[in-house]
């Protein structure tokens, strides 16, 4: 024990730069893996939290025919889980008649829904008030539009079978989750969801009860009830795991109601969608945060390995001296223990300033389990690196030590030089045949198929950025080894200018280091690679969430006008005179049957379009936006159709196309000839499946209307909230304005709205962390491990400027080969990223953003990192005394 | 007519709180052969490395009246054979002989070609690609001398060159050295601890304590 910590002293007072050198690659890897895995938790519990928050009613269970709705009722009240539960009663009407304004509207088939006292305050997400009262009778905004009544107006409801009843209008809702509200509970996996009623009318239970009670005899198919029910929401912060929970307690819940009731599992519906999302979240910490801890384990490994020269040679004293190889173990393992627990203690305290700096939060907002979890596996992690990278090495080299081995460096340089390169063929093929599976039609890297619990990922696809990443630094290693070793001549008539005679002889110490210089280039260049990966990921990321929004919001501002209604002509004159206001595109829509299927369609000004509505190459098939909107534009009677149309229709370029219209106002169809002339599958505003394009022009002539009801605003560099706010201001309320900044916060999947740009200013963070890591502690360390060589060189009589040219050399060709290999491999890995991990796009990246200022700043850094080493290192080596050597 | 190469004036030398040279007067004239004995730590080594101009004395002044300036001593004026390896471990054998020459502004062939001629005169030109690793003790020093011969300097510091070698070996090892000094006319100041080695030569000085006896 005392020989121990005798070994450990010597460690921290002779070896503290090698110690803490380690320690500090440890520390990269355990706060790189505590700050994106406790990211992950905050994102997932977000996740869950946000997928529950959009759910007015967790259950709707259904009684079956036959059932005791009392019953059923005690039933959910009395289920785990369940802290509310209230009666709800659905009945079909035959139709609503109101006579307002002298007037008489009547209403085809609806639905009344009987609701107990509290109801509202209880599922507060369900009924939003508009006008009138919050209670009594209530009926919804479209029924109430359809109808023209007011608060206090009169409304008939029909009844099979029975004479209608009056009831007096009380207030007009909206009802924000009709879908859920009206769904057929039971419904088959994967039945479309049927759509919500267009009538409805909301009547106080006792109320609805005296209406409809009486149709349980004469018409009982038309009734039924429900139990509306609210959960404890304690759920688990993973989606999956709160799927799961919720699933399990409503199959529970009809097992024990032993069929008299189904459950329409909203809050599991909402889970459902996010546990894949919450997937592909953990799939991206994989790819993004896994190779950077890893990265950072390979350079505690070079920095542990820059002075396993001097460990071989303390090893085989020891050995001499009569130490056994447990002993000399025994000391490696303390060695690694010490550096991994500072590096470890030191991570997981730079993480916690990471989280408070960046997200105000020393557990990136996971809550104190799941930081104290991924803070405790983080430094396992790290320790195990340490172990790793230290105490394997020396228990490998006890076993082989004898002391003439020791004194061995160059020669087993040689051979490990030939190693590597078939595997890195073979690895860099499976890259790419892993590649091409991955952009072919109907790959899928998460299948989370509605309402199954198991969740399937393509693991196969981890295989291609896994093989590229071993792949290119086995590549790398193996090029960096044969540079040194095949062109000395070429290299050393490059440096020559710098370093004049001087050139063969460093060219010949490069030669004799090429295992360790090679070494160095592959963790600049897989550092670089990390980077540039990482950064193009991120910004291709950001650049197709800004596509979606522009896309469901159309442009910066759009300004549409209410169902069924146009845009007076003076809105475009209103608009252009608000500031900001930089171009104004309108576009006509309507609805256009093709063959059976309705679609939307657009009416455009296919030149002008293109601009103000920034459409992009990866809108169109068959060529770019330009050339296909120039395309619409030449041909005046041209259509633009979806891929599915085409392929539905088998149609060919040209081919002539009848529709049938709906004229805007509402009248009757008409059939109109087109020329297909080219597929669109994205278009400002326009839904997600199949739509069409088209020349306004012609739709107006073709059917004698073709008003405009959006008007797309590019607002230049002026911000689009404040236009929009103005826009609304002069515009009034008769139309709706929206802006794309709003757009972003509601658009796309729940992983989206989670914000990938914390993620990624830690993971550009630590990239550059680990780029410095690479080019300046690393060289530093390896010229501190060769003082020998400088110290005997200025002995010699080596100007400092000699010396110089010595280290600039290396570094020089560390820095050139390794950033040239981590730019093509950055390169390459960017195109596989994207590629396996399209599922997260939407839509797909026509081309990567490079986010060339981010990667300019990286350079710049990774340039001063090796300036400074190089400075500082030959300015100390300068200074070194010639006693030094003693130690050496 | 001999010249002083090198003389010291009340030299001194501290580290922290160790005075390893104290207020040394000395001077070396060419064509001498100056052994300087003492025990280990007795300042031989420093004393060594400051006539060298390796080391800034802390007192006291050392000039070099027929090399020049400090800065112009090494690698052309002055050699050094260092206590221990003192090869370039990355550089094979020929190349840590050439490097002085190549230090001093020489082509590369001809450096190589100067070193090629030391490496034969020595008998050593087998070990020409060999590295530094792959040498014993008593072929490394061998190749510190040949490097001595390549560069032809004027004056020759040895610090304990035999330190870690057997004493049939150390004599044999001195021998080469001596010629070595003798063909390119150098002058030759050498530590020892060994008596026996001291022996060979006329001149001798001795250390203790950072006190320099017996010299003029």
């Amino acid at each position: 024990m005392v020989l121990l910590l005798l070994w450990l002293r010597g460690l921290v007072v002779n070896r503290l730069a090698r110690t803490l050198g380690t320690a500090a690659g440890v520390a990269v890897a355990v706060a790189l893996l505590m700050s994106i895995g406790s990211f992950l938790a905050a994102s997932q519990a977000t996740m869950t939290k946000r997928a529950v928050a959009t759910v007015a009613v967790d259950w709707q269970v259904e009684a079956q025919p036959g059932a005791d709705a009392n019953v059923l009722l005690a039933g959910v009240r009395s289920q785990p889980g369940v802290i509310l539960a209230l009666p709800v009663g659905y009945a079909n009407s035959t139709g609503l008649t109101a006579t307002t304004g002298g007037t008489t509207q009547s209403t085809g088939p609806g639905v009344v829904i009987g609701l107990p006292e509290g109801y509202a305050a209880a599922f507060p997400g369900e009924i939003r008030p508009l006008v009138g009262a919050t209670d009594g009778v209530l009926v919804a905004q479209q029924t109430a539009a359809n109808l023209r009544v007011h608060p206090g107006d009169r409304v008939a409801i029909g009844r099979p079978g029975m004479a209608p009843a009056i009831v007096i209008v009380g207030g007009i809702v909206d009802l924000p989750q009709a879908g859920s509200l009206f769904q057929k509970v039971g419904a088959p996996l994967g039945a479309q969801p049927s759509a919500p009623p267009d009538n409805v009318v909301l009547l106080p239970t006792t109320q609805w009860h005296q209406i409809f009670d009486p149709l349980r005899v004469t018409a009982p198919g038309s009734i039924h009830q429900q139990v509306h029910a609210h959960l404890d929401q304690n759920l688990p912060s993973s989606p999956e795991a709160a799927f799961e929970q919720v699933t399990a307690g409503a199959r529970n819940l009809e097992a024990r109601m032993a069929g008299a009731a189904l459950v329409g599992n909203n809050i599991g519906a909402a889970l459902d969608a996010a546990r894949g999302d919450a997937t592909y979240a953990t799939v991206l910490f994989l790819f993004l945060g896994l190779p950077g801890a890893v990265i950072a384990g390979l350079l505690t490994a070079a920095v542990a390995t820059a002075g396993s020269d001097r460990q071989r040679r303390d090893q085989a004293l020891l050995r001499s001296r009569g130490a056994s190889i447990r002993t000399l173990v025994t000391f490696a393992v303390a060695e690694a223990a010490l550096a991994g627990t500072l590096g470890a203690v030191a991570g997981v305290g730079g993480a916690l300033v990471l989280g408070l700096a960046i997200f105000g939060s020393a557990g990136f907002g996971a809550d104190v389990a799941s930081a104290l979890t991924w803070a405790a596996i983080a430094s396992a992690i790290g320790i195990g690196i340490a172990l790793l990278v230290v105490a394997v090495p020396a228990w490998r080299n006890a076993k082989q030590l004898t002391v003439s081995g020791a004194r061995m460096t160059y020669r087993r340089g040689g051979a490990r030089a030939r190693v590597g390169l078939g595997l890195a063929l073979v690895l860099l093929g499976l890259a790419a045949v892993a590649y091409v599976a991955a952009t072919q039609k109907g790959y899928q890297l998460v299948l989370a198929p509605e309402g199954v619990p198991s969740i399937s990922v393509n693991y196969l696809v981890f295989v291609g950025p896994a093989c590229l990443w071993i792949g290119s630094a086995l590549l790398t290693w193996r090029c960096a080894s044969v540079l040194l070793q095949r062109l000395r001549r070429p290299i050393a008539g490059i440096i020559r200018p710098i370093t004049g005679p001087l050139a063969a002889t460093i060219v010949a110490s490069m030669h004799r280091e090429r295992s360790r210089i090679a070494t160095a280039t592959v963790l600049v260049g897989l550092a670089a690679a990390f980077a540039a990966s990482t950064a193009v990921f991120n910004a291709t990321y950001s650049q197709q969430a800004e596509v979606d929004a522009r896309l469901t919001n159309g442009a910066d501002v759009t300004v549409i006008a209410p169902p069924g209604t146009t845009l007076p002509a003076s809105t475009t004159a209103q608009l252009a005179s608000i500031t900001g206001v930089h171009a104004i595109e309108p576009l006509s829509h309507r609805f256009a049957y093709v063959g059976a299927d309705l679609q939307d369609m657009f009416g455009v000004r296919a030149l002008s379009i293109t601009g103000v509505g920034r459409l992009q190459d990866a809108y169109f098939q068959g060529g770019t936006a330009t050339e296909i909107m120039g395309r619409l534009a030449r041909q005046r009677d041209g259509v633009l159709v979806s891929a599915e149309t085409v392929k539905d229709f088998q149609l060919t370029l040209g081919d002539r196309l009848t529709l049938r219209l709906a004229a805007q106002n509402g009248g009757g169809l008409v059939a109109v000839s087109f020329h297909y002339v080219g597929i669109v599958s994205e278009f400002p505003t326009a839904p997600r499946d199949s739509f069409l394009i088209a020349n306004t022009d012609y739709l107006t002539a073709a059917t004698g209307t073709g008003s405009t009801n959006i008007l797309l605003v590019d607002t230049g560099d002026a911000s689009p909230r404040d236009v929009a706010a103005h826009a609304t201001q002069s515009l009034g309320s008769s139309v709706i304005v929206q802006d794309i900044i709003s757009a972003r916060k509601v658009v796309g999947s729940s992983l989206t709205a989670v914000d990938l740009s914390g993620l990624t200013r830690v993971e550009l963070g630590f990239a550059i962390i680990l780029t410095i890591g690479a080019t300046g502690l690393l060289l530093l360390l390896s010229l501190s491990e060769r003082r020998r060589t400088y110290v005997l060189a200025a002995a010699l009589g080596a100007r400092p400027r000699q010396l110089r040219a010595f280290v600039w050399s290396e570094a020089g060709f560390v820095i050139i080969v390794g950033l040239a290999a981590g730019a093509l491999w950055g390169w390459l890995l960017s195109q596989m990223l994207i590629s396996v991990l399209t599922g997260v796009f939407d839509p797909p990246p026509a081309a990567l953003a490079v986010p060339w200022s981010y990667l300019g700043a990286t350079l710049a850094t990774s340039l001063m990192a090796m300036s400074l080493a190089v400075v500082g290192g030959s300015t100390l080596l300068r200074r070194a005394p010639l006693s030094a050597l003693r130690d050496l | 007519m001999s010249e002083v190469l090198v003389q010291t004036d009340r030299v001194s030398r501290v580290y922290g709180t160790l005075i390893a040279v104290d207020a040394v007067s000395c001077k070396v004239s060419s064509g001498e052969r100056i052994v300087i004995t003492g025990r280990s730590g007795s300042g031989k080594s420093t004393l060594l490395h400051l006539l060298a101009g390796l080391e800034s004395p802390s007192g006291g002044t050392v000039v070099w009246p027929a090399l020049g300036s400090r800065g112009e001593l090494r690698p052309r004026a002055i050699a050094m054979i260092l206590q221990g390896p003192s090869l370039l471990p990355p550089l094979s054998v020929i190349e840590n002989v050439a490097l002085p020459l190549v230090l001093g502004g020489a082509a590369e062939d001809a450096a190589r070609r100067a070193s090629a001629v030391a490496l034969t005169t020595l008998g050593i030109e087998s070990l020409a690609d060999k590295l530094p690793e792959e040498l014993s003790g008593g072929q490394a020093q061998r190749v510190a001398v040949a490097r001595v011969l390549a560069g032809a300097p004027r004056l020759v510091f040895a610090d304990e060159p035999t330190g870690q070698l057997d004493h049939p070996t150390a004599v044999r090892m001195l021998e080469v050295l001596d010629a070595a000094v003798a063909a390119v006319g150098a002058t030759l100041v050498l530590t020892t601890h060994d008596r026996r080695i001291a022996e060979r030569y006329s001149t001798h000085w001795s250390m203790a304590d950072g006190h320099l006896f017996g010299a003029a």
